[in-house]
């Protein structure tokens, strides 16, 4: 085992990120499952390493060379993960926790404190291992910040993961987000994704959300479920490319925009089927409800296909709300926006019902129920 | 309990109701039949508050309450509930919670105490039975997938959850088998009081074989052409509306 290096301890900094997001002590007590991040780099001091081994790159190239990763992955794609990870500086292996409970990995942004937010933070989910993470992002930065994370889900597990942002991120940051999923057979990966907003008319934030899902081994699994509901001038531009590498895999992203005021929202999704990777069944959906004449959605559902067998869909939906239903739902004694508020809420609810985290879906209801005031 | 008087509406620019009076009492059953286009759902619609018609003159009064300038949820408050000839999909949206906001905002307007989540499971469950409807229904989202004679079933539930004081019936027969017709009508006379008035509105008799109406009117471009007992629907189901509209 490599130490760790290039993380960051000290009681200057460990105030400054009490001072950043005051609840992160008091969650670091109440559970051990924590690990902080500052501009992606570790924070040892607030982060329980019974969660982590890490491994330095050299490491996991013998890893990827066959003596960790147990099958599922091509060699040529286990020598290319081992050029990508040059750039790392750590990969993490997540310990699976005795008890299953999810793990909190706090990502913090500061322009405050460390320049360098180029970092590539990496995640291994050894083979036969269950985990799920609570991903937040908080910011503390006016100017852009970055992320670049990958995981690598070995053979036979599964990662299921909540990735929120702060609601007031979006009031002015800008963040470039980018994310990449390798798995290996048998293996499964839930992502939620949600990026809610506030009711601040003056919001202006804009995430460019960038993810690579790479379908390596047979018989993976991949969901990837989004909520976007933005208010003010707030942006949210998912650019998503799958691949499916090998046979029998499943891939279903449904993605969901509530776009208010002038906010924008970006679809751009590439499903890649190579050849031989037959049996794959995948879904493209994107849904969005415009609810101003300004808002802006640009959808772009695309798939190419090199094989035969499979059983690939794509829809992509942009309208208001129904003018029919409202008046339905107000026929029954509801005012105008608590109509509004059911519709949005049944809209969503085709993410929000895959929630399996009470917490989260919890935090998610109650900022939903901000968001739409039912 | 309800006044209209020569009331005229438009459709997209084209006039629908032409001058229809009609005024129905408290606990009375009226039957309005009449062709295709004669204007009856617009009269539906136009009682229970669609923005999307214009009424361009005339007025309708609910307990000496002119209701033409209130919202669509003001009416239902009042006591105002229309049966859609299409109800609408909400996918999402549990039949249990829409009826536990519905309910608890009418109740909120009646300055009555809201139900609890359990006292309303029980009025629910109380009411299924009733229209003979699985208690499965109450966890299906609104109208999603439901067969036709489930949705006319659920207007049907949600009448008896909703207890309003005059409730309209736009079409709730067509899309029925006998079966359906039988029970949705069972229960919509066990729903009858003395208090509770219904417009039904209807192109075919044999509903009104199954509820009795007070009243029957014949409604021919836009106005009440004739009006009577139920014997009238009985001479129209032998005439037709030829043997009526001369």
């Amino acid at each position: 085992m490599t130490e760790l290096s290039n993380n960051y301890t000290g009681s200057s900094l460990e105030s400054a990120c009490v001072k950043m997001a005051p609840y992160i002590l008091n969650t670091h007590k109440s559970s051990k499952q924590v690990v902080v991040f500052l501009n992606n780099h570790l924070v040892k001091s607030l982060t329980d390493l019974s969660c982590l081994k890490s491994y330095s790159t050299i490491e996991l190239e013998q890893i990827t060379n066959g003596k960790k990763i147990h099958g599922g992955l091509k060699l040529d794609t286990i020598n290319e993960l081992a050029n990508m990870t040059k750039d790392s500086r750590v990969v993490f292996v997540l310990n699976e926790s005795v008890k299953q409970e999810p793990i909190t990995i706090y990502r913090l942004f500061s322009d405050k404190m460390l320049p360098d937010h180029s970092n590539k933070v990496g995640f291994y989910i050894p083979t036969k291992t269950s985990i799920t993470i609570r991903e937040r992002l908080i910011f503390d930065t006016e100017s852009t910040s970055c992320s670049n994370n990958f995981w690598i889900i070995d053979k036979g597990s599964s990662l299921t993961k909540y990735r929120l942002l702060e609601s007031s991120f979006f009031k002015e940051t800008s963040h470039d987000s980018k994310e990449s999923f390798y798995q290996g057979e048998n293996s499964l990966c839930n992502s939620f994704s949600f990026f809610l907003g506030n009711n601040d008319k003056s919001s202006r934030g804009v995430l460019n959300n960038k993810i690579f899902s790479e379908l390596i081994g047979k018989s993976c699994n991949s969901n990837h479920r989004s909520i976007s509901f933005l208010r003010g001038s707030a942006c949210v531009k998912n650019k998503i490319k799958t691949i499916h590498h090998n046979i029998d895999c499943n891939s279903h992203e449904i993605y969901k925009g509530v776009f208010d005021h002038d906010s924008q929202g970006e679809f751009d999704s590439l499903v890649v089927v190579e050849r031989g990777a037959i049996n794959a069944n995948t879904v493209q959906k994107n849904n969005n409800v415009l609810l101003s004449s300004q808002a802006k959605i640009d959808s772009n559902p695309q798939l190419e296909i090199f094989t035969d067998d499979v059983k690939c869909s794509h829809g992509s939906t942009t309208g208001q709300l129904d003018a029919d239903a409202i008046f339905y739902l107000r026929s029954r004694g509801l005012s105008l926006n608590q109509a509004m508020g059911v519709l949005l809420k049944g809209f969503l609810t085709e993410v929000v019902e895959f929630l399996e985290d009470e917490e989260i879906c919890k935090e998610i209801e109650n900022s939903l129920k901000n968001l739409i005031k039912v | 309990m309800l006044k209209i008087n020569n009331l005229h509406c438009n459709v997209n620019d084209t006039k629908v109701l032409k001058g229809l009076s009609l005024s129905v009492n408290e606990g009375e059953v009226h039957a309005i039949m009449g062709p295709n286009g004669s204007g009856k759902s617009t009269l539906a619609s136009v009682i229970a508050g669609n923005e999307n018609y214009e009424v361009t003159n005339g007025s309708v009064r609910f307990f000496d309450k002119d209701i033409l300038d209130e919202a669509a949820e003001v009416r239902a408050r009042m006591g105002v509930f229309m049966s859609f000839q299409y109800p609408v999909e909400i996918p999402g949206v549990t039949v249990s919670n829409f009826i536990k906001i519905a309910v608890n905002e009418t109740r909120k307007a009646r300055d009555l105490k809201k139900l609890s989540s359990a006292e309303l499971l029980k009025l629910m469950r109380h009411n299924l039975d009733l229209l003979k409807m699985d208690h499965h229904f109450l966890s299906r989202s609104m109208n999603d997938g439901f067969s036709g004679g489930e949705k006319k079933r659920n207007e049907i539930f949600q009448l008896s959850m909703l207890e309003p004081k005059l409730a309209i019936l736009d079409e709730t027969d067509s899309g029925l088998d006998i079966d359906a017709l039988k029970i949705v009508s069972s229960g919509v006379n066990s729903l009858r009081s003395e208090k509770r008035s219904f417009i039904i509105i209807t192109h075919y008799q044999r509903l009104l074989d199954y509820i009795k109406p007070d009243h029957v009117h014949i409604l021919h471009n836009g106005k009440i052409i004739k009006s009577g007992n139920a014997s009238l629907a009985l001479e129209l189901e032998k005439n037709g509306y030829d043997g009526i509209i001369k």
